[in-house]
C-alpha cells in the first residue's frame, strides 16, 4: 500500500466517512424537525388550549 | 377556532402545553454545535497533517472516536435518568432517557459505519468479530431494542419501567466495551488518548481530536434537548387526546 515511501492513498475512505457522518447528523436533525413540525401542526389545528384547575 | 378545556391532571405534559407552540425545537445551543462541528471539519480536513503510515484514512479517527464518546455520554444520561425514574417516578426523567436513547443510536450508527471505513484500508477488511466491534454492535442492538420496546408498550408506567431496566443494562456494557481491548486479544487499536500516560499523537492532532470531541458532545446535548422538546409536544398531544376522551 505504501507508494514510494509516502503515505498510502486512503483518501477516498476518509472522504466517504466525513460526508457520511455529516449526512447522518444533518439527516437526523431534519427528521426531528419534520416530526416536530407535523406534531405542532396537529396541536395548532386543534385550537387553543384553555387550562382549568377545578374541572 | 374552538377552545378546549384541559384539566391539570389530564396527562403528563399538561403543565407544559403552553410552551409547545412557542419553544423552538432547535435553539442557540444547536447553532453553537453546528458552528463548532463545521470548525472541527475545516480543521481536520485542511489544517491537520496526514499521518505517514495510514494516510488520510487516519483522519476517520476524529469523527469515529468522538461519535463513540458522545454515544457513551447519551447512554450515560439514559442510565442516570432511568435510575431517577425508577426512584422518583418522574416522567420528565423517562422522557429525557428516551430522548438520549434515540440520539445515542444516531451516534452509535456513526461509530459502526465510520469504523469499517477505516478498517477496510488499514486492516484489509470491513468487519471482524473482534470483542470491541462485537460488543459495540450488541450495544447498538440493545439501544435499538430499547426504542422498539418504548414504541411497543402502550401503558406509560410499564413502558417507562421496562425501558429503564434495559437502559441501565445497556449502559453497563460501556465499561466492558472500553476495557475490551485490554481484556481480550483484539484487532481493534488500544486507546491512544484516553489512557494514563501521555497521548501517542502529535499536539496538532490532539487539538483536532478535542475540537471534534467538543463539537460532537455539543451536538449530542443539543439533539437530546431538541428531542426532549419533541417529546414534550408529543406528550402534550397525548394529554389532549386523553382529555377529549374523558369529556
Amino acid at each position: 500500500m505504501l507508494q514510494g515511501g509516502g503515505p498510502p492513498d486512503t483518501s477516498s475512505y476518509y472522504r466517504v466517512a466525513y460526508v457520511w457522518a455529516a449526512v447522518l447528523y444533518a439527516g437526523y436533525s431534519i427528521i426531528l424537525w419534520a416530526r416536530s413540525r407535523r406534531l405542532r401542526r396537529i396541536i395548532e389545528a386543534r385550537g387553543p388550549v384553555r387550562r382549568v384547575r377545578d374541572g | 377556532m374552538t377552545s378546549r378545556a384541559l384539566p391539570d391532571d389530564a396527562g403528563a405534559a399538561s403543565p407544559v402545553i403552553a410552551d409547545v407552540e412557542t419553544r423552538p425545537l432547535f435553539d442557540w445551543l444547536f447553532g453553537v454545535a453546528v458552528v463548532a462541528m463545521v470548525a472541527a471539519y475545516v480543521r481536520a480536513v485542511f489544517f491537520t497533517p496526514v499521518e505517514a503510515l495510514q494516510g488520510a484514512a487516519q483522519k476517520i479517527y476524529y469523527v469515529h472516536v468522538p461519535a463513540a464518546l458522545s454515544a457513551y455520554l447519551a447512554l450515560g444520561i439514559v442510565a442516570l435518568m432511568s435510575i431517577v425514574y425508577l426512584w422518583l417516578r418522574d416522567e420528565r426523567a423517562d422522557r429525557l432517557a428516551e430522548s438520549s436513547g434515540e440520539v445515542a443510536l444516531v451516534f452509535l450508527t456513526a461509530v459502526l459505519t465510520t469504523g469499517p471505513l477505516w478498517g477496510k484500508p488499514i486492516w484489509g477488511t470491513w468487519w471482524t468479530w473482534d470483542a470491541r466491534l462485537t460488543l459495540t454492535l450488541f450495544l447498538w442492538f440493545l439501544t435499538a431494542g430499547y426504542l422498539v420496546l418504548r414504541g411497543a408498550v402502550d401503558d406509560a408506567g410499564m413502558r417507562a419501567r421496562y425501558s429503564a431496566v434495559i437502559g441501565i443494562l445497556a449502559a453497563l456494557l460501556i465499561p466492558f466495551i472500553h476495557l475490551s481491548v485490554y481484556l481480550f486479544n483484539t484487532l481493534h487499536p488500544k486507546p491512544i488518548l484516553l489512557k494514563p500516560d501521555k497521548p501517542s499523537m502529535p499536539n496538532e492532532m490532539v487539538v483536532t481530536f478535542f475540537g471534534f470531541f467538543i463539537a460532537c458532545a455539543l451536538l449530542c446535548v443539543a439533539l437530546i434537548r431538541a428531542r426532549y422538546r419533541y417529546g414534550v409536544a408529543r406528550d402534550a398531544l397525548r394529554a389532549m387526546d386523553l382529555a377529549e376522551e374523558g369529556e
